[in-house]
């Protein structure tokens, strides 16, 4: 009789035990973000707007004919120069560089831990950016512009 | 009775596994969905920010208009300049307190007068900080009209505003 009980008891809390681990590992894995999961963030988004309509230092055609960065992506695609000689390439790999190293401060005592921005133009990438560390929580925008512009912009906090 | 006291024992320890189980259950639900209202809360609160901002910077006394191209969330900091005067007191009709827009790139931590703009960086309106319960903030593009060799051009460069109310 003693036995038995016994042997209940135990049944009983192996059960528990057994379920309590089931949930646990359910818990972890659904805190455990995809890190490819982007959120949507409208802060980036609004970020991302204003970095296409930022006037850059390269003329187009004649002197004083500044273009708006979204132009310049499409000059460097085209393999262009600007007014001044200067490749676009290297002007927009450059303006894009002081955007964000302005913009977005990133490190341990910033919120900020690490961003990274993604260039495309028909499908092919053009210019990748990173900077920091990649964490689990994450904030980004995916954008498609005219002419084929797609922009993936993430921040990690 | 020993045989009585046995099964009440055993019941006992039936409600307390059981009582446990619930609990773990619920603790469980519980999680998943406070990470869920805590991404909906902060998506919110960004939403708002981004509401605020456009609804500042689409009023004629801020908006670019036409003149800039199809740029959203724009200010023409032209207008800004010749107009803070007189925006202080709109402070009752925007419902706000503050407002802030910064140059973030390039940046600058002068305040904008007319004597020192477009050399400067930051437009300071209303300036009532008094009793201000929250603030929001969200990129802009600010832009004016530059000159070059008696060309004007357009120029446009990103800003945060600040918005406290």
């Amino acid at each position: 009789m003693k036995r038995k009980a016994q042997s209940e008891i135990v049944g009983f809390t192996m059960i528990i035990i057994i379920v309590a681990v089931l949930i646990l590992v359910f818990l972890g894995i659904s805190m455990n973000k995809n890190k490819k999961d982007i959120i949507e963030s409208y802060e980036a988004e609004a970020f991302v707007q204003s970095m296409f309509a930022y006037t850059t230092t390269c003329e187009e055609r004649y002197e004083g004919d500044f273009v708006p960065l979204r132009r310049l992506i499409s000059l460097c695609k085209e393999r262009r120069s600007c007014f001044d000689s200067q490749l676009s390439c290297d002007v927009l790999e450059y303006e894009i560089e002081g955007i964000l190293n302005s913009t977005w401060k990133v490190g341990n005592e910033w919120p900020a831990k690490g961003y990274f921005l993604n260039l495309t133009l028909r499908g092919e990438e053009l210019m990748s950016f990173k900077k920091g560390n990649i964490t689990n929580s994450n904030r980004g925008s995916s954008q498609t512009f005219p002419d084929e512009i797609d922009i993936i912009f993430v921040v990690y906090e | 009775m020993v045989k009585a006291q046995m099964r009440v024992q055993q019941m006992a320890f039936m409600l307390i596994a059981v009582t446990l189980f619930f609990v773990l259950v619920g603790l469980f639900v519980l999680s998943t969905q406070f990470s869920g209202l805590r991404k909906s809360a902060e998506n919110l609160r960004e939403q708002e920010a981004m509401l605020l901002a456009s609804k500042i910077s689409s009023t004629p006394e801020f908006s670019c208009g036409s003149t800039y191209g199809a740029i959203s969330t724009c200010i023409d900091s032209d207008k800004l300049i010749s107009g803070m005067e007189y925006l202080k007191d709109y402070s009752d009709f925007y419902g706000i307190k503050n407002i802030e827009i910064r140059k973030v790139h390039p940046e600058s931590n002068q305040t904008c007068t007319r004597l020192n703009y477009p050399n400067c960086g930051v437009f300071l309106l209303f300036q009532d900080g008094n009793n201000s319960i929250g603030d929001k903030s969200s990129f802009v593009s600010l832009c004016r009209k530059e000159s070059r060799n008696s060309k004007f051009y357009n120029k446009c460069e990103i800003a945060k505003i600040y918005v406290r109310y």
